[in-house]
């Protein structure tokens, strides 16, 4: 077995990396130790068989490809998510707007309730605002019957002129209502599209830097010498 | 006019001058594939790393500090980008099947051409004995044949090597003594001494 306190001084002869003292410690220890001997030949054969492996290593491209890579950008997501939120929060008022949350007293029992149509606004091909206008149409035509109704049969009771709903009034909230989720729209998809912008030009400022580089990679004929 | 270090030009790439990058790259593209290609088992793999370790040299250039070699850091990098192929190919279960005596690579003509037409016995003999050092040199632990890799086939200082796996200089030699150890035994068992 060789002696494991000569191990490092063994390695570093075989490299050529040993000080002059241990050079010389060593060579003594090697008069008297025929494992620690045997070892160090053995390393100097090994290394001849190694270095008869050099491999055939193909000449490499000098074309980098360029891949798409994965980058985090919290502002990109940040304005992503405010997107989806808005779009989310856009369809959650729709839905208010045509009655799912909020049922206004006082239609009669003769009344149906006010539901959305079956097909989705893209199996239609109606738009959400279309569907929204009817919606309110409608309703305002029911409200107008039921008033009509109430006028004929309870003609003397004073009391049901505050639950009647008023048509114009109505149709003046949607408009306001209209409006303010047309506002936030548009707000948000100027955000997104800055947010875009913003993204490709530093996108295009890192691929012209890599393309610069890559022109001088395939240029790059010349062999120079390493001086180290 | 004196021929500028890897450390200039890496400064120079770092102060935006992106043709430094071209004359890194033809400097050690060859040694850098020829180091990987010893740590993944497709020759594939081993220019997609090389192609990934300079395109991080680029990205990460302001990351190179003063002082430091760029050739400990450029192996570093692709040593880990090896190790993270690795670790990715465990992962995925993916089986690698070396068949006996198939070096996947021509290897190269060593003896002089006219020994090895005139003599087809001795020219298996050393293909063999080459695909048998091959095999021993891969079945090491990883971290003994990223050290044996380093310093036989790239020539780096134990030191530089230390730097390049940010271990203790001791440790360096200790894994080189084991590695070659068992590449010692191992092929004497096969007869190759």
């Amino acid at each position: 077995m060789t002696c494991t306190t000569w191990q490092d001084r063994l390695i570093e002869r075989l490299y050529g990396e040993i000080g002059k003292d241990a050079d010389a410690a060593l060579s003594a220890h090697l008069e008297t130790c025929s494992s620690c001997r045997e070892t160090l030949d053995g390393f100097h054969r090994l290394r001849t068989l190694m270095a008869e492996d050099e491999r055939d290593i193909p000449r490499v491209p000098r074309v980098v490809v360029l891949r798409d890579r994965f980058k985090f950008r919290p502002a990109l997501l940040a304005a992503s998510l405010l997107g989806t939120v808005v779009l989310a929060g856009a369809g959650a008022g729709a839905g208010y707007a045509l009655g799912l949350g909020h049922v206004p007293a006082g239609p009669p029992a003769t009344s149906p309730a006010p539901t959305l149509p079956a097909a989705s606004p893209v199996a239609t091909g109606v738009s959400t605002e279309e569907l929204v206008r009817r919606e309110v149409d409608r309703r305002i035509a029911a409200l107008q019957a039921s008033q009509m109704h109430a006028a004929v049969s309870k003609p003397a009771d004073p009391g049901s002129a505050d639950h009647a709903v008023n048509a114009s009034e109505l149709r003046a909230e949607f408009a306001k209502f209209e409006r303010r989720l047309n506002g936030t729209r548009a707000a948000d998809l100027d955000y997104v599209l800055d947010q875009i912008a913003a993204s490709e030009f530093r996108v295009g400022t890192r691929l012209g830097k890599t393309n610069q580089a890559l022109r001088s990679v395939a240029l790059a004929n010349t062999p120079y010498v390493n001086e180290q | 006019m004196a021929v500028p270090t890897d450390e200039d030009l890496l400064v120079s790439l770092r102060s935006g001058h992106a043709e430094s990058l071209g004359v890194l790259v033809a400097r050690w593209e060859g040694p850098l594939l020829r180091f990987v290609s010893r740590l993944v088992d497709r020759p594939d793999d081993a220019r997609d790393v090389c192609q990934e370790t300079f395109l991080r040299i680029l990205d990460k250039a302001e990351a190179f500090r003063d002082g430091a070699r760029f050739s400990t850091w450029m192996y570093q990098i692709a040593l880990n980008l090896c190790r993270d192929q690795s670790r990715r190919k465990r992962r995925w279960g993916r089986l690698v099947i070396v068949e006996p005596g198939a070096g996947a690579e021509t290897p190269k003509d060593h003896a002089a051409p006219e020994t090895r037409a005139s003599n087809p016995a001795a020219a298996y003999e050393d293909t063999e004995r080459r695909g048998a050092v091959r095999r021993a040199l891969s079945a090491l632990p990883p971290e003994q044949r990223e050290v044996l890799l380093l310093k036989e086939y790239e020539g780096l200082k134990f030191r530089e090597i230390a730097d390049v796996l940010g271990v203790a200089e001791s440790t360096v030699k200790s894994r080189m003594y084991a590695g070659l150890d068992a590449m010692r035994m191992s092929l004497a068992g096969l007869g190759i001494q």
